[in-house]
C-alpha cells in the first residue's frame, strides 16, 4: 500500500489527456501507469481500472469504445461476470473479443483439444499449439490480450452439476456450443438461475444468433422440440467456413454487450439468420402460440 | 385457401439454381397447421426441418391463414468446432 497518497490523487496525477475519436479530449490511464498502480496499491489491474473509470479516466485500452460506450457502461462491463460455453470457432472468436471489449470476468469452458482440421476457423488454433487443451491456449492468449481480465478456465465439458456451480454469479451465459443436448441443459440451467443467454450457431455459410431470457420459447421454437432432434444435421454435409463463424461470433458478442449495458435492442424473442452465400440477412420473430398477425 | 411456400436459408445449398427462391404456390384446406405443410415436402438428408410463417418463428401446431408465406428452413447446430 502506497503511504502519502490516495488512490484517487494518484489516478489523476498519472492520467494523460488524449483524444477521442471524436476528437473531444478525455484523461486516460496508460498500460504502465495501471500496472505501477496496481502494484503500489496492492489491487487487482480490474480494480484499477474500475476506480480510473469510477474517476472519469478511460483506460487507454478502452480510448476506442468510449465514443460508443459511456464510461459507466464500460466499468458495467469490467464488473460483469461471462460464462462462454464452447471454445471452438465460435467460442475463440467470442472469447477474444470479449476480452478487447473489457469483459471483466471471463469463465471459459470446453473440454476438447485442438486438431489440425480446426486451423481454417478456429482463431486460437495455431501449428504450434496442435494437440494441447483449448481452455489452456485461451487462457493464455487472453491473459495476453488483456492483462486486467480475470479469466477463469474450465478444462471439461459442462455437466448438469457443473452449471449449478459455475452460473452463480453469471450475469450472462454464451453458448457456443455444437449439440442439442448441451444447448437445452444450458438453456434450462440459466432459465432456472434467471440468466440470459446469447445463442448462436453456424453451419456452411448460414448462421443464427438469438437471445434467451428466462422463460423465453427460445431453442424450442428454434429448433424443435428436444426429444424429436437427430443429433447429426446439415452441418456434417455443409462444413464450416471461417467468416461464417467470424460474423456468427461478433453478433453474439455484440448481443452481451447489449444485453449487459442496456443500450440498443437485444435480439429477445427474435432471431438473426444470416445466408452469406446469397449475401442475405433475415430478422424474424419468435413468438409462442396464437398471436393476431 | 392458397397459401405460398418457399425454402429458406442452408436449405437453398441443396437446391438447383433454377428452383432457388422459387415461391410456391399451394392450395390447402382451412384449418392446415404448419406441421401438415411440412409433412409435403422433403428436406435435405437428416435435417431439422424448420419453418418461419411471414418472418415469424412459430409453434408448428400453428394454424395457417389464406396468404400466409410458409419458408422451410434448418436451423444450424454447430459451434464452428
Amino acid at each position: 500500500m502506497r503511504a502519502g497518497e490516495s488512490l484517487e490523487e494518484f489516478l489523476s496525477g498519472r492520467s494523460i489527456v488524449k483524444s477521442k475519436s471524436s476528437g473531444e479530449k478525455a484523461g486516460v490511464l496508460t498500460l504502465a501507469a495501471t500496472a505501477e498502480i496496481s502494484s503500489d496499491f496492492d489491487l487487482s489491474r480490474r480494480e484499477v481500472e474500475i476506480a480510473s473509470l469510477s474517476q472519469g479516466i478511460i483506460p487507454d485500452r478502452y480510448l476506442r469504445n468510449s465514443s460508443l460506450l459511456s464510461l459507466n457502461e464500460q466499468k458495467r462491463l469490467l464488473e460483469s461476470k461471462v460464462l462462454l460455453v464452447g471454445l471452438g470457432g465460435l467460442g475463440g472468436t467470442i472469447a477474444e473479443l470479449l476480452a478487447r471489449v473489457g469483459i471483466g470476468r471471463l469463465v471459459v469452458a470446453d473440454g476438447d483439444q485442438f486438431e489440425e482440421n480446426n486451423l481454417n476457423r478456429q482463431i486460437l488454433s495455431s501449428e504450434k499449439v496442435l494437440g494441447e487443451s483449448k481452455t489452456k491456449v485461451a487462457f493464455e492468449r487472453l491473459t495476453e490480450i488483456n492483462s486486467a481480465i480475470h479469466i477463469d478456465p474450465i478444462d471439461r465439458y459442462l455437466g448438469e452439476g457443473d452449471l449449478d456451480v459455475i452460473l452463480n454469479g453469471v450475469d450472462v451465459a454464451v453458448d457456443a456450443l455444437d449439440n442439442f443436448s448441451d444447448r437445452f441443459l444450458l438453456e434450462r440451467k440459466c432459465s432456472q438461475y434467471d440468466i440470459p443467454l446469447v445463442h448462436g450457431a453456424v453451419g456452411g455459410a448460414w448462421g443464427q444468433v438469438s437471445v434467451i431470457y428466462p422463460r423465453d420459447p427460445g431453442l424450442r421454437l428454434i429448433y424443435g422440440e428436444e426429444h424429436d432432434l437427430p443429433e447429426t444435421g446439415i452441418e456434417a454435409i455443409l462444413g464450416n467456413l471461417s467468416p461464417t463463424v467470424g460474423a456468427v461470433a461478433s453478433i453474439q458478442v455484440m448481443e452481451v454487450i447489449k444485453v449487459l449495458t442496456g443500450k440498443g435492442v437485444p435480439l429477445r424473442n427474435r432471431i438473426i439468420f444470416l445466408d452469406l452465400m446469397e449475401g442475405q440477412i433475415e430478422v424474424a420473430n419468435i413468438m409462442d402460440g396464437e398471436h393476431d398477425r | 385457401m392458397n397459401i405460398e411456400v418457399e425454402v429458406f436459408g442452408s436449405q437453398q445449398a441443396f437446391l438447383s439454381p433454377i428452383k432457388k427462391g422459387l415461391l410456391l404456390e399451394v392450395e390447402v384446406e382451412k384449418g392446415t397447421r404448419v406441421t401438415d405443410i411440412l409433412d409435403r415436402f422433403r428436406v435435405a438428408p437428416n435435417s431439422r426441418k424448420r419453418t418461419k410463417v411471414n418472418k415469424m418463428v412459430l409453434s408448428h401446431d400453428h394454424v395457417l391463414k389464406e396468404g400466409d408465406r410458409v419458408s422451410i428452413f434448418s436451423p444450424v447446430l454447430a459451434g464452428g468446432g
